[in-house]
């Protein structure tokens, strides 16, 4: 059975002719309960009962994904439909939650794009691992026949090879792990040797599709293991790679942000509305990529032997106003108030100002993002002995105990799943933190909203 | 103009004979996307999905520019080998053959425009299709199987229709397309624009001007002795129809696989041989968003209601300026069609396409 790759139990739910939710499970009563519906009434959430009076109409099986609203966060789900007994039977699993971008469009389409732009060739499979889609030119170049290997299993073309830990990375994607850039093979009867990059594709049901794949001759042929990484490549990537990064990536994305955003304030003329909506996906997702890259940059600093921190005098309570204040419009838009210390409070410290500035915007961040609309998130400053401490705190869903380690963890996320943010923000904020010689703490309990303290010593 | 149809059922509880009917009006005029080619150079005018428009104007100019660096390239090599290097340089400069083309309305042509048009949109609902995999991962899917198929014909057929989509990928990519039109379009595009790159030259000398032409006339030549028609994509997709040729029971069942798959040129040509039409004309009913002749088409081949069902869920899926809606509330008059009366509304499409180019035009004639 080809069963969908995402890791979560089905949940189903039944919906009559009527478009009454008869029985749910909890994720989708849940669902329904926020949207304001409940068992025994119409069904809530308008894309399931859309696509349950389209089952109920046709009679026949539907598959189709929906986005739908959990809380102020958006869920992809993959939900089939079918007949019976008593109405609809609705099978719904995915419960991802979205990018923070929209995508629009052919995703395999974009992938080979993307894919295209550094590879030598582009293949394709179905979900046997079939060859599907072959360059006949590229077999002109590499030297095999792309017409007779079109429907054969993808080893018939490529020798795979191991990685160092005795898997292949091409199996890992299909079992549902996603893309991978690092599968080491051999065309085979050439000689040539090649990395494989893919990524997996999905149907309408979730179900896996089969791979969208390049694959790039290696310049210098490995012989046996793959290279070692260079002796300074701390975070995994070559050197300089950050750096690099957002020299390349900085500037385009900076005019990415400020053409999308004049396009959304609809500066130049009057925009249909959803096409302006268009431009504020746009524009978002270029300051996710933008924070995402200043992360990276700050990960390989801070990852540095030779790191240093200036140590000078600062009013940790004027810093904190300034943060809140850069998340006033923010917090706005999602109603929640920053409770800031008063303007003639003031408590001496020691650490560098734009590095504390960047710990409290990122902890003030989070606490708006996670705080329920129409509370308060509390920015509040103390001495205690010989430190000066500011603490966020906010009511929100808070973090469980055993989570606690883990949200300071390179790339360490409670919900993996969970759209936004590169899970790299309290990891450098505690790093940095320590390297004033101070601290970043938590306290908090499922359900019970977080507290983060941030320590530094006193002036 | 436009490509949308006007509805003649707005009943939406509809009885299969005014299905009939309607389809058998609506046949003769399947040549109409042939009609609105003029809309397409109309700045003002977006009356055709933008995505479509799109596509068509970026597979023209592509394959004029393509058609045109080969002519540029072959012609200049007879040129400079000739002792005349100057004139192959001057070849290469002037105005991009695509604006010359359009400029002197030498890209409206009928069978270029419906047959890019056509094909855009037919791409534009292919690229969006949400496909469906087997409920058995370890199944190949419909063209991997077929390339392993024990007949030779339909293996082979298989792997070039595989091949073939993968030639236009990657043409697409790279902006050479210099030879995928039918051969017709083909053959007077390429004449077209080599007449275009004649006037990149001052030719008041006529002996320059017979070494030109000379050699824009061999490189013409050369380009289309080395166009092959049969390796066009819809080619391979009726090829690999014909070698199948499916009993009516199966069509469906291979029409409904191709769309799983992700193949709709395999439907369109499936389709087309079911009913005994041209591919162009099938496409054409498959891109048609009103949808009327395409239910109907589809019991010519006996399809259920399911099979229409599903076919009518997937390509509004793929298109969502399509009525599910009105599909949904007309699906059991249109289950209820003779198949036998359904090929008989489609006969029309079967005729030579001049004559129903003319039956049209008597009837425009009539209802004035």
């Amino acid at each position: 059975m080809n069963a969908p790759h995402f890791s979560l139990p089905i949940a189903t739910a039944t919906i009559d002719a009527a478009g009454r939710l008869l029985r749910a499970d909890p994720r989708i009563d849940d669902l329904n309960s926020q949207a304001g519906g409940s068992i025994g009434d119409r069904c809530a959430i308008p894309q399931l009962a859309e696509i349950a009076r389209l089952a109920d109409r046709l009679q026949i099986q539907l598959s189709r994904a929906i986005v739908v609203a959990d809380g102020d966060e958006d869920v992809e789900l993959w939900v089939r439909a079918e007949r019976s007994d008593d109405g609809v039977l609705l099978e719904v699993t995915g419960w991802r939650g979205r990018d923070p971008w929209r995508q629009v469009g052919d995703g395999a389409g974009r992938e080979r794009d993307h894919f295209r732009a550094d590879a030598d060739f582009l293949w394709e499979t179905d979900a046997a691992l079939r060859i599907t889609m072959l360059s006949e030119e590229a077999g002109a170049r590499f030297g095999f026949d792309a017409q007779a290997l079109a429907g054969q299993p993808i080893t018939r073309l490529f020798a795979l090879a191991e990685s160092g830990d005795g898997e292949l990375p091409l199996l890992r994607a299909v079992s549902g792990q996603g893309r991978f850039d690092d599968q080491l093979a051999e065309i085979r009867g050439t000689g040539h040797q090649v990395t494989l990059s893919a990524s997996p594709r999905t149907d309408a049901g979730g179900r896996f599709a089969g791979l969208t794949g390049a694959a790039t001759r290696l310049e210098n042929p490995v012989v046996a293991a793959p290279p070692s990484p260079p002796a300074r490549d701390l975070t995994g990537l070559p050197e300089r790679f950050t750096e690099r990064l957002e020299t390349a990536l900085r500037r385009p994305l900076d005019r990415i942000i400020a053409n999308a955003d004049s396009i959304h304030a609809q500066s130049d003329g009057p925009l249909r509305q959803d096409y302006a909506d268009y431009a504020l996906d746009i524009a978002n997702a270029g300051r996710h990529l933008l924070s995402l890259v200043e992360d990276l940059v700050d990960l390989e600093a801070i990852e540095q032997p030779d790191f240093r921190i200036e140590r000078e005098a600062i009013d940790l309570a004027d810093i904190a106003r300034r943060a809140a204040g850069l998340l006033a419009v923010r917090a706005g838009q999602r109603d929640v108030t920053i409770d800031r210390p008063d303007f003639d409070a003031m408590l001496a410290a020691t650490g560098e100002f734009r590095r504390v500035l960047q710990i409290l915007v990122n902890l003030i961040g989070n606490a708006v993002r996670y705080a329920p609309a129409g509370s308060i998130v509390s920015v509040t400053i103390r001495p205690d002995d010989n430190r000066a401490m500011v603490t966020v705190s906010d009511v929100g869903k808070g973090i469980a105990l055993e989570d606690q380690d883990r949200i300071f963890a390179k790339f360490g996320r409670v919900d993996p799943g969970e759209a936004g943010g590169s899970g790299l923000g309290l990891y450098i904020a505690r790093r940095l933190a320590r390297a004033m010689g101070g601290d970043l703490l938590v306290d908090s309990a499922a359900g019970q909203g977080a507290r983060f303290t941030l320590t530094l010593p006193v002036g | 103009m436009s490509l949308e149809s006007v509805d003649p059922l707005s009943d939406a509880a509809v009885t299969g004979d005014a299905l009939l009917a309607s389809a058998a009006c609506a046949v003769a005029s399947s040549t109409r996307i042939r009609h609105v080619r003029h809309d397409l150079f109309a700045d003002d005018d977006t009356r055709i999905d933008e995505d479509v428009r799109a596509r068509f104007l970026a597979a023209l100019q592509r394959i004029v520019s393509a058609v045109a660096s080969e002519l540029i390239a072959g012609a200049g090599r007879i040129l400079a080998g000739g002792g005349d290097p100057e004139l192959a340089t001057a070849l290469t400069e002037g105005h991009p053959p695509y604006a010359m083309l359009r400029d002197h309305g030498l890209l409206d042509d009928p069978a270029l425009v419906g047959e890019l048009l056509g094909r855009a949109a037919l791409d534009a609902i292919d690229d969006r299709l949400p496909g469906r995999t087997a409920d058995d991962a370890d199944q190949p899917s419909l063209l991997a199987r077929l390339a392993d198929h024990g007949d030779r014909i339909v293996a082979q057929s298989a792997r070039a229709l595989m091949t073939a989509e993968s030639r236009r990928r990657d043409a697409h990519a790279s902006d050479t397309d210099p030879a995928d039109l039918g051969a017709e379009a083909q053959h007077r595009l390429v004449w077209r624009i080599a007449a275009a790159l004649r006037t990149r030259l001052d030719l008041t000398d006529p002996r320059r001007a017979a070494i030109v032409d000379a050699a824009l006339g061999d490189a013409a030549r050369r380009s289309l002795r080395a166009y092959d028609e049969g390796s066009r994509v819809e080619s391979a997709a009726v090829r690999l129809a014909a070698a199948l040729d499916p009993a009516q029971g199966e069509l469906s069942v291979l029409a409904i696989e191709a769309l799983d798959d992700r193949r709709l040129t395999l439907f369109v040509a499936l389709l087309a041989r079911g009913l005994h039409i041209a591919f162009d004309d099938a496409r054409d009913l498959l891109i048609d968003r009103q949808g009327n002749r395409l239910w109907v088409a589809l019991r010519a081949i006996d399809c259920s209601r399911a099979d229409i069902a599903r076919i009518g869920f997937v390509l509004s899926e793929a298109d969502p300026r399509r009525d599910l809606d009105y599909l949904v509330d007309r699906i059991d008059g249109i289950a209820a069609i003779d198949p036998n009366q359904a090929s008989a509304a489609c006969t029309l499409l079967r005729a030579d396409p001049e004559y129903r180019e003319a039956i049209v035009r008597f009837d425009r004639s009539v209802q004035r």
